[in-house]
């Protein structure tokens, strides 16, 4: 009985998605403080001083509409950005999001400012305040936005979204290059984060609505058993992304960023349940 | 074929630790595609010194970021001005279709970056960075972009 208690908790927890998260952000935010210092004559050797633009794999979807047609790369966007969106696109294809939920530095933070709310609305007030009808219309709005950059890009042939992009603003605060948009965006998006999980993923982000769409047919998905589910609605009460998991048994949505945390190994009270799985799992 | 959190994590670091590795010993990072030009670097990791250009133009669009110039001899050049803020702060603002003449040098990834840009019409001239390329925003001797 105590398995199925009324009050979900996350006892459990995707631990190694916590490590990589603080690995990724900590890693992108030494480089580009690095980058940085390189630019003004000093920086240290062992570390590594790539543009935030080398290493932010959206830069390749911005330059898709270039790379097609002429076969070159917009200002500012690298090689490497294009490699890192061929091998994210690739995992997603296999695993969903997993950039979302897993490596990118401002769904960590939103994530992070997140844990208050959590811890001062209660599990079950947090991150349900926008009535359900009004958040599936938002939610596709990302779409607007991924199609505005993607068309303003091919137009202007710059990064347009460079002056309202809150990543930016996240790793350029400091220098002066962030636009007072951006930066505006950014502290918005971390206000917003204390009542409601990753606003920005659900609702604006261009790079997680191209990847969200994998979710239509990656290999891995997200499984529920309904024959040993127990009604306690942990795995869809604790989805940072709203998705009610407990209303299906194939997990197809095209917000999950495949966190995780709904799974039996997480919050899912009982084993083989909720799993992460390839074919019909029974 | 079910996995746990823990395969997924290793899959997904080797997979993108793999490829930031593999872009950085490839010198992916500091160039452009479709044989693009290379970043001009000298051995320890700085950037070598420039050659300055003067042109002469017209002013076909102007943001933040850079002012886009048809030049008297017939190109179009995109000529990037560098710190947004920077430029406000200077009152730098450009008239399209205005006569501009340019400092610059190649610089970023084989885009222009401007030195200076004096006004045709008020003949101001606006001085965004030091001869060597240093951006007037920012401190320390480095050559910026």
């Amino acid at each position: 009985m105590k398995q199925t208690s009324k009050r979900p908790s996350r006892k459990r927890r995707v631990w190694l998605r916590k490590i990589l998260q603080v690995f990724f952000f900590a890693l992108i935010a030494l480089n580009v403080i690095n980058h940085t210092l390189v630019k003004n004559g000093g920086g240290w050797d062992f570390l590594p001083s790539a543009s935030l633009h080398a290493i932010c794999p959206f830069g390749g979807v911005e330059t898709l509409y270039q790379l097609l047609t002429s076969g070159a790369i917009l200002q500012k966007v690298r090689t490497s950005s294009v490699v890192l969106l061929d091998l994210i696109f690739i995992l997603a294809v296999l695993f969903g999001p997993v950039f979302c939920g897993w490596i990118c530095p401002l769904g960590s933070i939103q994530e992070w400012y997140g844990k208050i709310g959590r811890n001062w609305l209660g599990p079950k007030r947090y991150n349900h305040f926008i009535p359900p009808k009004l958040d599936n219309v938002l939610r596709y709005m990302r779409y607007g936005v991924l199609a505005w950059v993607l068309y303003a890009t091919a137009v202007s042939v710059k990064l347009v979204f460079q002056e309202y992009d809150p990543f930016f603003a996240l790793f350029h605060f400091w220098t002066g290059e962030a636009s007072v948009t951006a930066l505006l965006m950014l502290f918005s998006i971390l206000l917003m984060s204390l009542l409601v999980e990753r606003p920005w993923c659900k609702y604006a982000c261009p790079f997680g609505a191209f990847l969200g769409l994998t979710n239509l047919f990656r290999i891995f998905t997200i499984q529920r058993n309904p024959e040993s589910c127990k009604p306690g609605h942990a795995c869809s009460t604790l989805c940072p992304m709203n998705i009610p998991v407990s209303q299906k048994t194939v997990v197809r949505d095209h917000q999950c960023i495949t966190c995780l945390e709904c799974t039996s190994e997480a919050c899912c009270p009982v084993n083989d349940t909720v799993v992460f799985a390839a074919g019909r799992v029974k | 074929m079910k996995l746990n959190s823990t395969t997924v994590g290793i899959i997904i670091l080797l997979v993108v630790f793999g490829g930031i590795a593999g872009s950085v010993s490839m010198n992916w990072w500091s160039t452009e595609g479709g044989g693009g030009k290379q970043r001009a670097q000298g051995g320890d990791g700085k950037e070598e010194a420039h050659s300055l250009l003067t042109v002469h133009g017209v002013v076909n669009s102007f943001d933040t970021m850079g002012i886009n110039i048809a030049t008297d001899d017939g190109q179009v050049q995109y000529v990037q001005l560098g710190n947004s803020r920077y430029n406000q702060s200077i009152g730098f603002a450009p008239a399209v279709g205005g006569g501009v003449t340019v400092v610059m040098f190649p610089g970023d990834q084989g885009l222009y970056s401007a030195i200076s840009v004096t006004v045709d019409s008020t003949g101001l001239t606006y001085t965004f960075r030091s001869e060597t390329g240093q951006p007037l925003w920012s401190g320390g001797s480095g050559k910026g972009n």
